[in-house]
Formats: structure tokens, C-alpha cells, sequence
């Protein structure tokens, strides 16, 4: 039988594996003392860190909160885009009671009712017809163009989205995560870069 | 058989629900409400920080920083991920940021490619004679004191899985979060980690059992 690779160590460690991969593990490690060897050490490794944090625990003074309460900037700062988004998210939760459900409705009507009287028919242009209306000036593009560049730049940096992996029989497949070909081979460098 | 599994993992879906509603009334200004999110983080954040930096008062001002970053920039958390592997990503920032300016000592080099080696006792260091120690305890603190130093030499990559996982017992899931990697290199790193600091304890080993 060939050599485990290093994740079905850890996954046989942990206790991840499919009981039928377990078993055939297991019996490999009676047949295999190089990696019976490996496992060992990797246990003990594990349990001598547990038993050296819980010898040396790590915990704040009591002055911790007040400390940083006296350094904490006066208040989180939140857009008034975001408050008002809040504020219709609210409005739009399902009604527990008939008042609540009323006050909804007439709130999404008042809505409404103003949103037709800012625009009527005569002052909604076609999109077409608008921008070959309104000129923008140089400097109204070069914002836009900016704003433009920023937001990609913005999507760019973000990191993969987290949605939870799906797996089948254990492996990943909906995602590189967990993919045998995207663990290390040591050529990577070791030094952290900071995460974006 | 020893079976190490990490069901105790956290934060679990009430307290990320809950995270989630605290972050709300701290944005609506309710420090009482950010408190609690301190409270609730502050030995962890601290306790990891610790374990990166080697150095426990250096670890307490990171983690107020981090407390500090987080409740200035709590209007930009978009509850993508949730509070806790936010967090943890800035501690661990904070933590390269001041490992980089601190210009570490020369450190041991490693090589992820190495080999593991089994029946590799040559660590390169002086190992005591625990043949002749008395006492079972000092043999004890001298090992604790192995996995400290192996812990503060190791590369920083394996570092911060080995202390997110084995110390802190966080989810695989959530440590690929916060580093921003995939589950498969967490893995990796772990087994290297532990391989490495395996390594470096064995020599100790023979004193203590």
C-alpha cells in the first residue's frame, strides 16, 4: 500500500474520514510503522502544545475594557445610506401584528405616492434621449471615470466570497478548497503577507 | 485509539446570530453592546496574539488595537464573514505588521520541503542529559519550554495555523477565512507545523516519559 499523504493524516487524526477509510487507514498503519510513526509523533506534538497552553494561559488585566473604552473613538461612524437602507429593511420584515402590517403598507404607500409625484410621465426621459440631452463637463467625467475605477479596484481586492464548502464523499466539490492540488509543496515562501 | 476532533469549534451559528445583533447596537452607539463583543474576544484575540508574538504585554496593546480598528471601521464590516474571522483577520495583520517592524532576531531557517524525518534527533541544539535531572517537573517546564521556543521560531504561516487550530480550536473553515486561503493548504500547514514541532520535542521526550 502507497504512503498517506499528508491531509489524509490529518483528516485520519482528526477523525474525518468516512468510517470504511478509517478502518482502511488503520489497517494500513498495522502494515506501515514509518507512518504509524508519523502519526504518533503528530499526536504528541498536538497534545504537548494543549498541555503547554493550559499550563500557560493567556488572559487580559481587569483594566482591559477600561483601557481601551478611554481610547475608543467617539462613536462608529454609520452612512446615511446604511441607516436608511436599515431603517426600509425594517419596514419590510414580515408583520407580526395588523397594526405593524398597517403601518407598513402606509408607509410603502406615502412611498409611493411621493416617488409619482417627483416624476411624472413628462419629466421621465428615455435613457437614450436623456444623455444625448445632457451633456456632462469634463470634470463631471473624470469623476465618474474615477468612481469607475475605484469600485473595480475595490471588487478586485476582495477576497474569494465564504461560502461554505460542499462536499462529496469527503471531498470538496464545489470549490479549490480542500482540493488535493492546491496544498503546499513547500516551494511557497514561508513569510506572511498581510490579508487583504 | 486517541481520536482528536474538533467539534467544540466556535463560534457556533447562536453566537456568530448574536455577534451579528451586538455589532447592530454598537452601530446604533450602544458601547455596552461593543463591551460585550470585547468581552466576549478579548482572551482569545489577546491569547493569540501572545502565541504569534512571544510576548504577552506587546500581545495585550495588539489586541486593544485590534478592539480599536474594529469599532472605527464596524460601519465597513458587511457581514460577509462573520465578526469573529473579521476580527482575527485584523489581529493577525496587526501581528505580521508588528512582526515586520520588530525586524526578528535571525531566526533558525526552515524548509517546508524538508523531509520529514523520522528518525531525525538532530535538532542542532544542545539537548539537556535528563538522565541525570532530578525531578520530573523541571524535565516538564524545560519541554514546556521547547514548545514555546519551537512555536516562536516556526515560519509564521505554520505558526498562525498550529495556534488557530491546536490552541484556539477553530474550524478549518474559518481559519481558510481568515487567511484567505484554501482548507487543503490549512492542512498542510498543520501537518507540517506539527511534524516540526514534533521534531524539535522528541530529543525532550525521553526525560519526561
Amino acid at each position: 500500500m502507497k504512503r498517506l499523504n499528508n491531509t489524509e493524516i490529518i483528516d485520519y487524526i482528526d477523525g474525518t474520514l468516512s468510517p470504511e477509510r478509517h478502518a482502511a487507514v488503520e489497517a494500513h498503519l498495522r502494515e506501515n510503522a514509518e507512518d504509524a510513526q508519523i502519526v504518533a509523533d503528530l499526536k504528541m506534538a498536538t497534545a504537548e502544545l494543549k498541555e503547554w497552553d493550559a499550563a500557560e494561559p493567556i488572559r487580559v488585566g481587569e483594566d482591559f475594557w477600561p483601557k481601551l473604552r478611554d481610547k475608543l473613538p467617539e462613536r462608529p461612524q454609520r452612512s446615511p445610506w446604511r441607516a436608511w437602507t436599515m431603517q426600509l429593511g425594517e419596514m419590510l420584515r414580515p408583520a407580526r401584528s395588523p397594526m405593524r402590517l398597517a403601518i407598513s403598507a402606509a408607509a410603502v404607500a406615502a412611498f409611493l405616492a411621493i416617488a409619482a409625484s417627483l416624476f411624472t410621465p413628462e419629466q421621465i426621459q428615455p435613457i437614450s434621449q436623456a444623455n444625448s440631452t445632457q451633456q456632462l463637463t469634463t470634470e463631471e467625467r473624470a469623476v465618474i471615470q474615477r468612481a469607475v475605477e475605484l469600485d473595480g479596484n475595490y471588487s478586485a481586492s476582495q477576497p474569494v466570497g465564504a461560502a461554505p464548502a460542499v462536499t462529496v464523499n469527503g471531498k470538496n466539490a464545489t470549490d479549490k478548497r480542500g482540493d488535493v492540488s492546491s496544498v503546499e509543496t513547500g516551494d511557497e515562501e514561508t513569510e506572511s503577507e498581510r490579508i487583504p | 485509539m486517541l481520536s482528536m476532533t474538533y467539534s467544540q469549534t466556535w463560534p457556533n451559528s447562536e453566537e456568530a446570530d448574536s455577534d451579528a445583533i451586538l455589532v447592530e447596537r454598537a452601530l446604533e452607539n450602544d458601547l455596552a453592546a461593543f463591551e460585550q463583543l470585547v468581552a466576549r474576544y478579548q482572551n482569545k484575540i489577546t491569547a493569540f496574539a501572545a502565541r504569534m508574538l512571544n510576548d504577552r504585554d506587546e500581545a495585550e496593546d495588539v489586541a486593544q488595537e485590534a478592539f480599536i480598528k474594529a469599532y472605527r471601521s464596524l460601519e465597513g464590516f458587511r457581514g460577509a464573514s462573520s465578526f469573529s474571522t473579521w476580527l482575527y483577520r485584523i489581529v493577525t495583520n496587526l501581528c505580521i505588521d508588528r512582526a515586520r517592524a520588530r525586524k526578528r532576531r535571525p531566526q533558525q531557517a526552515y524548509s517546508l520541503d524538508e523531509p520529514y524525518d523520522r528518525d531525525d534527533d538532530k535538532g542542532g541544539r544542545d539537548v539537556p542529559d535528563f538522565s541525570t535531572e532530578p525531578g520530573k517537573e523541571v524535565e516538564r517546564d524545560e519541554l514546556r519550554h521547547q514548545v514555546r521556543l519551537t512555536v516562536a521560531e516556526m515560519p509564521e504561516k505554520l505558526r498562525q495555523v498550529l495556534v488557530m487550530c491546536d490552541i484556539q480550536g477553530m474550524a478549518y473553515e474559518q481559519i481558510a477565512q481568515v487567511l484567505d486561503c484554501p482548507i487543503g493548504t490549512v492542512k498542510s500547514r498543520l501537518f507540517h507545523a506539527r511534524a516540526d514541532l514534533a521534531r524539535r520535542l522528541k530529543p525532550y521526550m525521553r526525560g519526561v516519559k
